[in-house]
Order: C-alpha cells, then structure tokens, then sequence
C-alpha cells in the first residue's frame, strides 16, 4: 500500500472522484476540527465551519495549486478564513447563547487523553512566549482583528504592531521548532 | 517601512476591502520585507494547528459533512470526466463512510408528493409561531433536505380525521410537521389544539383555527424526544393542560 501525496490526492478529488475526496478528509478531519475549535470554542460552529471548508474545494470556489506552498497550509489557511467569517458572522447576529450539546463523540476517550498530553507539552510553547507576545498571537491569529483594532487594543502606534507581530510570530517559530527536536 | 507594509496584517485576516486587497497583492510583488513576514506568518499556520489539544470529533460529522458536501455536487462542481480505472487511493479498511453519507443523504430527503410545498411553509415558518400552507401542487419531482427525520407516523382519529406528523431537525432546531384532512367543523370561538407529549405529559404546542384541510410547521417547544402528538378541540389556545377529548393522535 502506498500513499498518495495530498496534492495528488486533490487533483483526483478536483477531477469529481469522491474516494479521494474522502481520503482527504479523513487525514485533515483531526486537525482540521481542533483548529476550527480553537476560534469557535463550539462543536457545532466548528463542524459548520469545516463543511464550509469542503464545500468550498469540492465545488472548486478556491483553488490550490503548489505555489500557494505545501496543501497543509493552504487547507489550514481556507479554515482559518471560514472560521473568521464564522465568528463575524455570529457577532454580527444577535444570537441566544445555547449551551453546546453534548451529542456524542465518535472517538474513544483514551485517544483524546493520549493526543492532550502529547499537546500540552507543545501547548506550551505559546505559554512560554511573553504575555504581550501571547496576546498578539491570539489576537492576530485567533481573532483575526484588524491592525487599527490591536493597535487600539493594546494601546501601540499602528506602525509597531506589524513589528511586534513580526517578533512574536518569530519568537513562537523558534520555541516549537525547539520542541519538534 | 512604505505606507502598504501597514496593510500585512489586515490581509492575512481577509478585512481588506477589494481595491487594498489588490493594491496589496501588488506591493507584495515589490516588497521582500511583506512577503517574507506573510510567509513567516502563513508557516506558523501548521505548528500552531498541530500544538493544539485535540477535540473529540462529534458523532456522524463525517458522514453529514460529506452527505452535504457531495450532495452540493450539482450546484458548482462539474466533475471531468470519470476515472477510467479505480483511483489508486489509498485504501480504506473499514466501510466506506461515504456509503453511509449517501445513504442518510437519501433517506433525509423527502418526496414533496404529501408534503406539498413545505420547504416553502418551514422557510416562513421560522421565526413564526406557525405558518399555513395553500394546497398549491408544486413540482413533485421537488425534494426538500431536512436534517434529521426523528418519527412520523399518520393520525389515528375518533372524528374521521386524516393525516401525518412528522417530527425533524432542521439547522438545530426541532420542528413538528402536521398535515391533516377532513377536520370537522369548528364552533364559534373553536379551535384545533396540537400537543406534543412526552411519558405522560402534554404540552401545547401549536394552533390550528381552521376546519377542512390544513398543513403547518411547528418549531417545537422544550426538549427531549417527542413520543406522541395529540389533538383536541378547545375554547382558547395554549392551555396549560386539554380540557377537550383527543379527536387524534399519532404515536411517533
């Protein structure tokens, strides 16, 4: 058995095989819904979000080709958008806060125990990035506020905050860097 | 630093307006600094994913994401021509969720032949207490998506009434479908009371002021699964309890 790259897998899928589709979301349906989870904070936010993600390439509304770089990013960065949207969305509709449902999971728990620990100890590499570098990370990335909004958040001069940005961003590359050796 | 390297931030987040977002794409062509820091910003994408705790998955996701996402095929994606031979993907050593995708897809969907024009009634029905159908026949070919069927069942009546219920979720939210003929005639100040009953436990919910033929959606008050819908015939609507007999009911 051998495996198939993504990109090769997404060219079949563009082309209307539905196996590779599937292929595909298998391999990123972990990550892909612990990413979304991250802006969401919301199993069901979450799962919309990723449909959306799906529907979009399916329905080849974006488009990946190598020289957006490697298809783990590009992915990372369509759910990264849909969740932004998402959370724009919500905000902007008066919504009745609904406590999340627990309706279930699909994994067994040892997994889940497993996977946590293994990410709390990468996890920490943000926490030990400067609390403003935190900050900026979560803002930036996590809430994808606007520069004019950080800058009035955290009370800096606009033209310092892509610096800031910069030095963090660099900072936590270095210290997960550290982790994967 | 040029006046566009301000906008780095506001277009990895996608809040730029279209004419920036162009601008910007321009500069980024020029500008070393931008597009290394947008790189550098883009990679980070992969280990901060990865770092993150990982989240139990909801049950049957997959199956409803690529139900909806290959039932959406029509709208947008025009598959080039079929695979000659069987994709050499990698293979898979359980079932094929995708079997069961298709399945559910087609099991959710409900021929309109009884249901008339619902989808049109649930649109206008949301945010409503109910909404009343014309008898207009439309395409029958039509289908109409729900999320989840959960029981339906027809009346059985101590008046001669006909009908279905049908119990389904739709965008998170419960919905009772009722569709029933030959109510009898109402008297001044009359009205048709549905109840949905859980255990042993009535509750109002929904109102229907008309005899003859009649076809609404109800969103469905409380939660918890619905073992039954009754009907009675009382002199104000939503009481706390029926104070008229049961003309029909349903076991769902």
């Amino acid at each position: 058995m051998h495996t198939q790259s993504d990109e090769s897998l997404y060219h079949q899928m563009r082309s209307g095989d539905e196996q590779a589709l599937e292929v595909l979301y298998d391999k990123y349906e972990r990550l892909l819904f612990s990413f979304a989870h991250r802006f969401t904070n919301n199993d069901r936010l979450s799962e919309e979000v990723i449909q959306e993600v799906w529907m979009k390439i399916w329905n080849g509304r974006v488009d990946f080709n190598t020289d957006k770089g490697k298809f783990s990013s590009w992915i990372l960065t369509i759910t990264r958008n849909a969740a932004l949207d998402c959370l724009r969305r919500e905000k902007r509709q008066p919504t009745i806060e609904v406590e999340e449902r627990d309706g279930g999971y699909d994994e067994p728990v040892e997994r889940t125990v497993i996977q946590r620990e293994t990410a709390t100890e990468v996890r920490d590499a943000v926490n030990e990035l400067k609390p403003d570098q935190q900050e900026l990370i979560e803002l930036v990335y996590f809430k994808g506020l606007t520069q004019q909004q950080i800058s009035e958040q955290l009370n800096l001069p606009l033209g310092t905050v892509k610096t800031r940005i910069r030095s963090a961003i660099q900072a936590l590359r270095k210290l997960l860097d550290g982790r994967e050796r | 630093m040029e006046e566009r390297c301000h906008d780095l931030i506001d277009y990895f987040n996608g809040t730029l307006s279209a004419t920036d977002r162009d601008a910007f794409e321009a500069h980024l062509a020029t500008c070393d600094d931008c597009k290394q820091a947008l790189q550098e910003m883009q990679d980070l994408m992969l280990p901060i994913a990865e770092s993150l705790p990982e989240r139990p998955i909801p049950t049957g996701m997959k199956s409803r994401i690529l139900g909806e996402v290959l039932g959406s095929t029509e709208q947008g994606h025009e598959p080039a021509a079929a695979p000659i031979s069987k994709p050499a993907v990698q293979e898979t050593n359980h079932v094929s969720e995708l079997e069961a995708a298709r399945s559910k897809k087609s099991k959710k969907r409900v021929p309109l032949g009884w249901l008339m024009s619902i989808a049109a009634a649930l649109i206008l029905s949301l945010g409503a207490n109910a909404y009343f159908l014309s008898q207009d026949k439309s395409d029958p070919a039509e289908e109409f998506a729900m999320d989840e069927v959960k029981g339906m069942g027809n009346f059985e009546s101590t008046a001669s009434i006909k009908g279905s219920s049908m119990i389904f979720t739709k965008d998170d939210q419960e919905f009772m479908l009722v569709q029933l003929k030959d109510l009898p005639p109402l008297k001044e100040g009359e009205l048709y009371q549905l109840w949905t009953i859980q255990g042993d436990t009535p509750r109002a919910n929904g109102v229907i002021e008309q005899d003859g033929e009649a076809a609404a959606v109800f969103p469905i008050k409380g939660d918890g699964t619905i073992d039954a819908v009754a009907i009675t015939v009382e002199p104000e609507p939503d009481l706390e309890k029926p104070t008229g007999e049961v003309v029909a009911s349903v076991a769902l």
